[in-house]
């Protein structure tokens, strides 16, 4: 399978290193990809959801998975944090199989982010920002600087915002809230299932700009699905193209632009104007 | 927590003290609560022990059980009623015969004593309105096979059922109607005095013979077995307490066909209370110590009295009422107490189980719902008794079923996006069922709490077959003796308490409902 990775030197990194649950740190120094998958796949009984996929994510990279609804990409996602459990093949975190780790504990290491929010709806803001913070044991005065810092970074003013109710917030709030979230317990890796699809446009645009400056600034490892090209070829490092369950090709946006390996993706592209800013 | 526990004692206070010297219990018509009130008062005067009342048990069956597990000890019982009902022999013989073969079965097989019959014989009769009687010109239960096919009858459940009978009335004399209803005691005179019941069957020493101006027919073939009345009392007790034989002793003999019809009537007409009653007839049979003896005649009624108002009657039964209504909701809050003990575990447990586990046993568990409710009672008798276990264990009963429906259904259908976020997030599956889906499950499960406790409220005034008191004992006794006053005095404080339970119920709810969701 093609693959292009950035050269280290170009990814950001992380400026505190916490305990790293897979290991990142010896992957970063070694060059190893941070997440593998090795022939993984998913069957519900007889109805394939994802065919055998070999994929390769390296630290700091941004990863966009697109396809339309039904393609895969959501449960594709969900191997990483053990959501979902491979059929078949092995998903490799961090260089060991993921079922060899504590699936609890794992998901304490992974950000996530679903469309509209997952916020718990009965918890204030504050309450769901230190969600895993909470988890990870940390004491209650170096949590509350957490979410503070948090929540000033993704633009929400603690003071204002921290013990309002996730119903008291307008939809792209939520969604701050919700990255400010995944972002709290310093984690290896950010799974970010199609976070802007409920928003409207210009909302869409502010948390595009937002996630750009949260991308500079920490350097997580992220995977985003989404299905939407042009907010892919924005965010995404490379992009990976499925449909029905399959992955059909992964790739730099020129990669992609100048070889599409698949009638598919050659289709897809014709609805980008390749004028857009990158 | 402490108001709980004081809120539990003052409701534990409120039930006859456990560990009576005597239990003396009644079947659920007039005639039998009258003589059983007898009973205690004559043990408590002469002997000074302590008598526990179970009065008003649904029927032969519940006293009888309840007469040989010893829940109670004594219970006015008829030698027709033991020689046909519980022994299942057919129906006939003279009184004598009757009474020894009730005596010497009864003895033999569970230690039960049949003491001297009190002197009157209750039997069942057929009736007819005067008016009826005369246009057909009827003066047997054989005149009336000929008309019968055109007329509608009114029968008590037990006569129904019973072998001595309408089974037998219609295999003896070949007696068909043209429909028969089951009705209580109380509605069926009614139904007969407005026309809407053409024959009926009768006590011989119902007062309302008199008020309703029946004639009885004459059982030409003697079919109906002798009914002598007397206390039909357990071995064990005799045997502990003695004296209890001897002084029912003073019983026998004391009241005819008359004096009994007499009495009854200030029961059912003058709704004068059964233990006013009681006290008058053992006074005037000069039973009572240090009380003058009256004559005889007196212990006929002065004719119907003017009552006082309703409410009126409310404020001279404000001490009673209140001891009931502190009854009742100590059942429906102990039953529905117990309720969530079982239901909110088991509805825990099965949200975490695949769905069809959890289909499969709610569907069970609402099963109970079609059980009937004085079916369940009746099986109780033999392991529970009577009073209070059987009923509280009854409310317990169906009150799982809308707790745990609602509270299963809360659990699993919780915001679905919250609950993938908490797991995605490292919650364990723990943590999520007790921070995430309790909190946002709160609404269902308080629904269903409100449900189970407004159900049971209505649902424990049945407590009163078995004893186990509360509001449905005005009730009860109020349908048996036409007495509006009595129903509405334990019907609509039930009513209220409904309200009141669900009102605070709800402010609970609104308090539990975390802050951030909806209403």
């Amino acid at each position: 399978m093609a693959r292009n990775v950035p050269p280290e030197s170009q990814l950001p990194r992380s400026t505190h290193r916490y305990p790293s649950m897979l290991k990142m740190n010896a992957a970063q120094d070694s060059g190893e990809p941070l997440l593998e998958l090795r022939g993984a796949s998913k069957s519900y009984g007889d109805t394939v959801a994802l065919a055998p996929v070999d994929l390769e994510v390296r630290v700091g990279e941004t990863l966009a998975l697109i396809g339309e609804s039904g393609s895969g990409k959501s449960t594709l996602i969900r191997l990483f944090n053990r959501l979902v459990e491979p059929t078949s093949g092995d998903v490799m975190l961090g260089g060991r199989p993921s079922s060899s780790l504590d699936a609890v504990e794992l998901r304490r290491h992974i950000g996530y982010v679903q469309q509209d929010g997952g916020l718990l709806p009965h918890w204030t803001v504050r309450r769901n920002v230190e969600l895993v913070p909470e988890l990870l044991g940390w004491d209650l005065a170096r949590r509350h600087e957490r979410s503070r810092e948090l929540l000033d970074i993704v633009g929400l003013e603690a003071s204002t915002y921290a013990s309002r109710y996730p119903l008291e917030l307008s939809g792209g709030q939520r969604q701050r809230v919700a990255f400010a979230r995944a972002l709290a317990g310093d984690p290896d890796l950010v799974l970010l299932d199609e976070p802007f699809g409920a928003l409207d446009a210009i909302t869409r645009a502010d948390l595009h700009d937002q996630f750009m400056a949260l991308k500079q600034r920490f350097g997580k490892t992220t995977i985003l699905v989404t299905h939407d090209l042009a907010e892919a070829f924005k965010l995404a490092d490379r992009i990976g193209v499925l449909k029905s369950g399959r992955l059909l090709q992964i790739g730099t946006r020129t990669e992609l632009a100048e070889q599409p390996s698949d009638p598919y993706v050659e289709r897809l592209l014709t609805h980008i104007s390749p004028q857009r800013p990158c | 927590m402490y108001k709980s526990a004081v809120i539990l004692v003052l409701w534990l206070s409120a039930f006859p003290i456990v560990g009576a010297d005597v239990v003396v219990g009644s079947k659920n018509f007039a005639e039998n609560r009258l003589l059983a009130e007898m009973y205690a008062q004559l043990i408590e005067d002469r002997l000074g022990l302590e008598v526990d009342r179970q009065l008003g048990l649904a029927g032969t069956e519940f006293c009888f059980e309840a007469l040989k597990n010893g829940a109670i000890h004594i219970y006015p019982e008829y030698t027709g009623t033991g020689l046909v009902t519980i022994l299942g022999h057919e129906p006939g013989g003279t009184p004598v015969a009757a009474l020894t073969t009730v005596r010497r079965e009864f003895l033999d097989r569970w230690n039960l004593w049949w003491l001297g019959p009190m002197g009157f014989e209750n039997a069942y009769e057929i009736a007819v309105p005067r008016a009826l009687a005369v246009e057909h010109g009827l003066t047997t239960i054989s005149d009336l096979v000929r008309v019968a096919p055109q007329m509608r009858a009114g029968f008590g459940s037990e006569f129904v059922e019973r072998d001595d009978g309408l089974p037998g009335l219609e295999r003896v004399y070949g007696l068909r109607f043209a429909s028969v209803q089951t009705l209580l005691e109380a509605p069926k005179y009614q139904a007969a005095g407005s026309g809407s019941v053409d024959v009926l069957d009768v006590y011989t020493t119902d007062g309302r013979l008199l008020t309703y101006d029946l004639v009885v027919l004459e059982d030409d073939r003697d079919f109906f077995p002798p009914y002598q009345a007397a206390p039909l009392v357990n071995g064990d007790l005799l045997e502990s307490h003695p004296a209890v034989g001897s002084t029912l002793a003073l019983l026998a003999d004391a009241l005819d066909e008359e004096a009994m019809r007499a009495l009854n009537l200030r029961l059912q007409r003058d709704k004068d209370r059964v233990e006013v009653v009681a006290t008058d007839a053992l006074t005037q049979l000069g039973l009572l110590a240090g009380r003058e003896p009256a004559s005889m005649t007196t212990i006929t009624s002065d004719g119907p009295r003017e009552r006082e108002g309703f409410l009126a009657y409310l404020f001279a039964e404000r001490s009673n009422l209140l001891r009931l209504t502190g009854q009742h909701l100590g059942l429906v809050g102990l039953a529905v107490f117990a309720g969530v003990l079982t239901s909110l575990p088991l509805a825990f447990w099965l949200a975490t189980r695949a769905s069809g586990l959890a289909e499969f046993t709610i569907r069970g568990v609402g099963m109970t719902q079609t059980i009937p409710s004085l079916a369940l009672l009746g099986f109780l008798i033999p392991l529970l008794g009577v009073g209070a276990p059987p009923a509280l264990f009854a409310l317990w009963v169906y009150s799982v079923f809308p707790i745990l429906r609602g509270a299963y259904s809360g659990l699993r259908d919780a915001d679905p996006r919250a609950v993938e976020a908490a797991e995605a997030l490292g919650m364990t599956s723990r943590q999520v069922l007790y921070r995430v889906r309790l909190p946002l499950a709160a609404s269902p499960i308080m629904a269903g709490l409100r449900t189970a406790a407004v159900i049971t409220v209505g649902t424990a005034t049945l407590a009163a077959f078995i004893g186990g008191g509360g509001l449905g004992e005005p009730i009860i006794a109020g349908v048996q003796l036409v007495d509006t006053y009595r129903i509405l005095s334990g019907a609509i404080p039930a009513a209220l308490l409904a309200l009141v339970v669900d009102f605070v119920l709800g402010r609970v709810e609104q308090r539990l409902r975390p802050r951030g969701i909806g209403s």
